[in-house]
């Protein structure tokens, strides 16, 4: 009996070695990580899997998303988006089926947040020129003259033809909350053409995890700490073949008297949203839902952005507040855990 | 129990109490290097136990000051228009990167974060 004892003793003592020691071994896996700058973004693709069939997998995923980034650029002429702010007003443009794809995508979420995330929002982008050196705080004036020109209702498409016209003058269109939302899907899809299973997708911050990892455990993916350096994060999420996409307040921002202005506008108001929210991520199959909604949570708020997500299927919703509280969908708190200690739930 | 079983209950407490220790003790794993990347490629890198100020030339006259100091990093001048990659601070911590977009500069020390496979932002 006393041997038993012991031989138990032995045997989770065993297990709790091969436990520990075990976090740091990597399985015998092949992997190809590529970066680049894209879509106004740092990109890094790694595929996992056999050598040259990954290497092939993570080239193609980039040129993939240089195709977009030419297509929907708010700057290069060859973008589509480019070409139909020229015609504001004007003409309608025929437009590439991606292109095409996301615009209607846009105006669909513009329709499910009653306009609060709008791709008809680049008048207001334009006038506060964050991230270029004309940034600055507008006068009311200017303000209230750029969002008179936000509409997604009058985005005019044409389903036939892939044509689309924006019907006033000045009217901009920016499709920069969805665009790499719409790229991370993308890439994912050229990722399977390629044979490979495993991949980390990560545009700017928005990741696709795809598959599970080599061993066939889950994804390990931090949520950025909003107050502190970039890698610093406030917990994990376990996730297999999903999209994790964050909208933070900061990203992106310029400093006028002392005061932070960030780059999620408020539609409602021209203003940066200004509800408490500091970063909202979703965990979704889709990355352009993720890439949509984040953005739309973020400035709808706590309340009503989890409503909004909790009438979806299969998408969940982590928000960080200013005062490092954090509140999740049901099937958000499963799969997330809090790992630094200054954050902490909080129901609704 | 056989002096061997003893030994090896010995051994393996050992393993794993060192083991413990590492894993509560590092919870962030200090890099060694940075790299500095300019459009998604490397343009050098430093070594973080060496002080070192590095300026780097971007597209045309675009530049950033990148100065190593004491073991971390940071981004110390810029003349890109937003200024935030100057704002992010000191890093020194594997996975840890001062991203500047507007002139397509990342400062970052290689390895993974602890922890996780990636972090979203």
């Amino acid at each position: 009996m006393k041997s038993k004892i012991n031989r138990s003793v032995l045997l989770l003592l065993s297990a709790v070695l091969i436990m520990l020691q075990g976090c740091g071994v990597k399985g015998g896996e092949q992997s190809v990580t590529k970066t680049g700058f894209m879509l106004d973004t740092n990109i890094e693709v790694t595929a996992y899997g056999q050598k040259d069939q990954a290497e092939k997998a993570v080239d193609g995923v980039l040129t993939r998303i240089r195709d977009i980034d030419n297509k929907m650029s708010p700057e290069l002429p060859s973008s589509s988006v480019v070409k139909i702010n020229a015609a504001a007003g004007k003409d309608y443009v025929k437009v590439d089926g991606d292109t095409f794809y996301v615009i209607r995508e846009g105006i669909k979420y513009a329709g499910l947040t009653g306009g609060m995330l709008d791709i008809s929002v680049g008048p207001l982008v334009k006038l506060w020129g964050i991230g270029t050196e004309n940034a600055h705080v507008p006068t009311r004036e200017e303000i209230d003259k750029a969002r008179a020109l936000i509409d997604y209702k009058k985005i005019d498409i044409n389903e036939n033809n892939n044509e689309v016209k924006l019907s006033q003058p000045d009217m901009r269109m920016d499709l920069g909350a969805i665009a790499k939302g719409y790229a991370a899907d993308c890439a994912k899809q050229v990722i399977i053409k390629n044979g490979i299973k495993s991949a980390l997708i990560n545009l700017g911050g928005n990741i696709y995890a795809m598959g599970s990892k080599a061993d066939g455990s889950d994804w390990r993916i931090g949520i950025q700490d909003p107050f502190n350096s970039r890698g610093d994060y406030v917990g994990i999420v376990r996730v297999k073949d999903k999209s994790v996409v964050t909208s933070g307040n900061y990203e992106r921002f310029f400093e006028e008297n002392g005061k932070r202005y960030h780059h999620i506008f408020d539609v409602s108001t021209g203003y940066p949203s200004d509800n408490g929210v500091v970063s909202t991520t979703i965990i979704s199959d889709k990355s352009i839902d993720g890439d949509a909604l984040s953005t739309s949570v973020f400035v709808l708020g706590v309340d009503k952005g989890l409503k909004l997500v909790e009438s979806m299927d299969g998408v969940e919703a982590v928000i960080i507040t200013s005062d490092k509280k954090v509140y999740a969908t049901p099937g958000a708190k499963s799969i997330f855990q809090i790992t630094d200690k200054e954050y902490t739930y909080e129901d609704r | 129990m056989k002096t061997g079983d003893k030994l090896l209950i010995a051994v393996v407490i050992i393993f794993s109490v060192c083991g413990l220790i590492y894993f509560t003790l590092n919870p962030a794993a200090k890099g060694s290097m940075v790299y500095i990347e300019v459009n998604g490629k490397l343009y050098e890198t430093l070594s973080l136990d060496r002080d070192k100020t590095v300026t780097v030339h971007a597209a045309g006259d675009e530049f950033n000051v990148v100065e190593v100091k004491n073991g971390r990093a940071r981004m110390i001048d810029a003349n890109c228009p937003d200024r935030v990659c100057i704002k992010q601070g000191w890093i020194n911590r594997a996975g840890e990167s001062i991203i500047c977009l507007p002139h397509r500069v990342v400062v970052r020390v290689p390895g993974e974060i602890k922890g996780v496979d990636q972090v979203t932002y």
